[in-house]
């Protein structure tokens, strides 16, 4: 599913144009985003718990160069889903019995 | 991080932006979530541009156990949710670490060394800049130590027996011992330093046990003879107590009764090291207490506590120093007769003459047999092999041989007449600059031919070096004359050399290198 097909049902919903919605949607998506770039963890209900850690740095081996690497540390996204969204997906597509 | 921003302030700062009520931008974010929630189970992902995308994948069935009641289930199969955030996400979240890079760490001699070891042909190879004793700098040193500490390890085995009582018996046996032998040079040292770290005597022993404990544990000795005063004191006192404990392991005390007397006896001194020891060697293991013999022993040392107290002392350490020693000084020798290893067990041979003079047992003479013969072997080998590692740096003296071309003679003949292997015949044209056509030479010239310095008349990986180097010679000479040759022997350079670019500042074309590297 992708941003457009988001934004087609987000606007037949709340009766709005594609095109307000789609500014809406980049409101709230921007918003999302400063925060968790800000280090500001947030939590959605039902979806889930967006947040940032920092990976350590690192020593990495490629066993084919036998070379090593010392890879800097890295800021990354995390997001554990929320209750909601893991139950009802949990026993999607997997055939019982 | 910063701190958690609530659900509510999200609302807010949106509603805010768009102009829209609180509530409308609540429900929005509400309806917005179950579309989310429809699209996962509806195709499975769902992509929002500027952010990320969720997923789901599916997790098999495994095998867990319920903490609580620690009984085994299965977790049954099911999915999970990801989100993977796109790069403009990921960017602005990195911000801070952007300007970082990954950085290549340069690989060590060690590695160098493996990867011309693969090249070499079936020869002895192993250069000598390829081993890379570790320990041999520190070995010369730390021989003696562990001269010192297996000796005294041994001893403490001899202690032990006699009394047939285990770890008692060293405790037992040390002051006794320390008793009787105060005069013995041998056994006095060990003493010293297993059972009488602090006492007196030590100032006797001053320079030996610099010598024994020059690298580990130097510090807190020194320091320790130097208050005399105190020394004196602990001496004394030492003296009475171990009197009194050899009394009581004449009857086969137990160690806790020893405990008590010497605990009791000591009343002066700190409870707290005097305590210490006496439950280290409550412990089973010699080990642990050749452990936490540093401990007690520094601790007791600064506070110049019994010691008999000390059983647990340097002998262990001592003793495991020893054995590394001998280890790496036996792989030193069985890996090859380098030059550097020569010279270290010349070192080594003086340390343990050293060792054998301060009185230690017999680990030393074996190896002092073995030393001279070693080093023999060392040095013919060396004559025949002119073993050099790296060749690169290191120049051993190589044989050639000067030959007139005879009429009809070509490199590839004279290779075969030489080395029994015609295809070495890039050497030959390596060694001779002035040849300029591999396939051309003019009889009545004279030819340098580099013979092998390998045993039994193999290739050295310095001799492969050279060969590759050869075909690569050869090469550059086919492309120069635009030859569709030139890659094969580009191939050929390959077979003796793998990494041809490390040895030769020939250009070589791209192509040519895939075609070297996919043939093979």
């Amino acid at each position: 599913m992708n941003t457009s097909d988001l934004v087609t049902v987000l606007a037949d919903n709340w009766d709005m144009s594609k095109a307000e919605t789609r500014r809406l949607l980049d409101v709230i998506v921007q918003t999302f985003n400063d925060n968790i770039a800000g280090g500001n963890a947030f939590t959605i209900p039902d979806l889930g718990t967006f947040g940032v850690h920092t990976r350590e740095e690192r020593t990495s081996y490629n066993p084919h160069y036998n070379q090593y690497m010392k890879l800097p540390p890295k800021r990354v996204v995390d997001f554990t889903p929320g209750k909601g969204l893991k139950e009802d997906l949990k026993q999607v597509g997997i055939e019982d019995e | 991080m910063s701190e958690k921003v609530t659900f509510r302030e999200l609302i807010d700062a949106i509603a805010e932006e768009t102009e829209n009520s609180k509530q409308f931008t609540h429900d929005f974010l509400k309806d917005f979530v179950e579309v989310i929630n429809n699209g996962l189970e509806q195709e499975g992902n769902v992509n929002i541009a500027g952010f990320g995308k969720f997923n789901l994948k599916k997790v098999d069935e495994r095998d867990g156990y319920n903490p609580q009641t620690e009984e085994k289930i299965t977790i049954p199969a099911h999915n999970k949710i990801v989100f993977k955030p796109y790069k403009d996400l990921r960017e602005l979240v990195n911000a801070p670490y952007a300007h970082l890079e990954s950085e290549l760490i340069e690989p060590e001699e060690n590695t160098q060394g493996d990867a011309q070891k693969d090249e070499s042909t079936p020869t002895e190879n192993i250069g000598e800049d390829d081993f890379i004793p570790t320990a041999p700098p520190t070995s010369h040193d730390t021989l003696d130590q562990e001269d010192s500490q297996k000796g005294q390890l041994n001893n403490e085995n001899d202690e032990e027996d006699p009394f047939g009582l285990g770890e008692t018996a060293s405790q037992t046996s040390s002051s006794f011992f320390f008793e009787e032998n105060e005069t013995t040079p041998n056994e006095d040292e060990e003493d010293i330093v297993e059972y009488n770290n602090h006492a007196a005597d030590e100032e006797d022993h001053d320079d030996d046990l610099e010598d024994f404990f020059d690298l580990e544990e130097s510090n807190p000795e020194d320091t320790r003879e130097q208050t005399d005063q105190d020394s004196e004191t602990s001496f004394k006192e030492a003296e009475q107590e171990s009197r009194e404990s050899t009394e009581a392991s004449d009857e086969i005390i137990s160690e806790k009764t020893e405990e008590e007397t010497k605990i009791s006896l000591s009343s002066s001194q700190d409870t707290k090291s005097d305590t210490k020891p006496s439950e280290n060697e409550d412990k089973g293991d010699r080990e642990a207490q050749a452990q936490t013999a540093e401990k007690p022993e520094k601790k007791s040392l600064t506070e110049k506590d019994d010691p008999s107290y000390k059983k647990t002392s340097p002998f262990p350490l001592v003793a495991t120093a020893i054995v590394l020693l001998v280890l790496v000084a036996g792989t030193a020798w069985y890996l090859g007769f380098f030059s550097e290893n020569n010279s270290t067990s010349n070192i080594s041979n003086s340390t343990i003459a050293k060792a054998n003079m301060s009185g230690q047992k017999t680990h030393s003479h074996p190896r002092d047999s073995q030393q001279p013969a070693v080093r023999q072997k060392n040095k013919q080998k060396k004559q025949q092999k002119n073993v050099s590692g790296s060749g690169a740096t290191h120049k051993s003296p190589k044989k050639n041989k000067e030959i007139t071309i005879a009429k009809g003679q070509t490199l590839w003949s004279i290779a075969h007449r030489e080395y029994d292997n015609p295809r070495l015949w890039p050497w030959i044209y390596d060694h001779n600059k002035t040849l300029n056509n591999p396939n051309i030479i003019i009889a009545g010239n004279s030819l340098l031919v580099p013979l092998p310095s390998g045993p039994q008349y193999g290739l050295t990986s310095n001799d492969s070096v050279e060969v590759a180097k050869g075909y690569i010679a050869t090469y550059k000479w086919y492309k120069d004359k635009g030859s569709e040759r030139a890659r094969n022997y580009l191939w050929a350079a390959k077979k003796y050399h793998s990494d041809i670019r490390d040895i030769t500042s020939v250009k070589i074309d791209k192509d040519d290198l895939a075609f070297a590297n996919q043939v093979r």
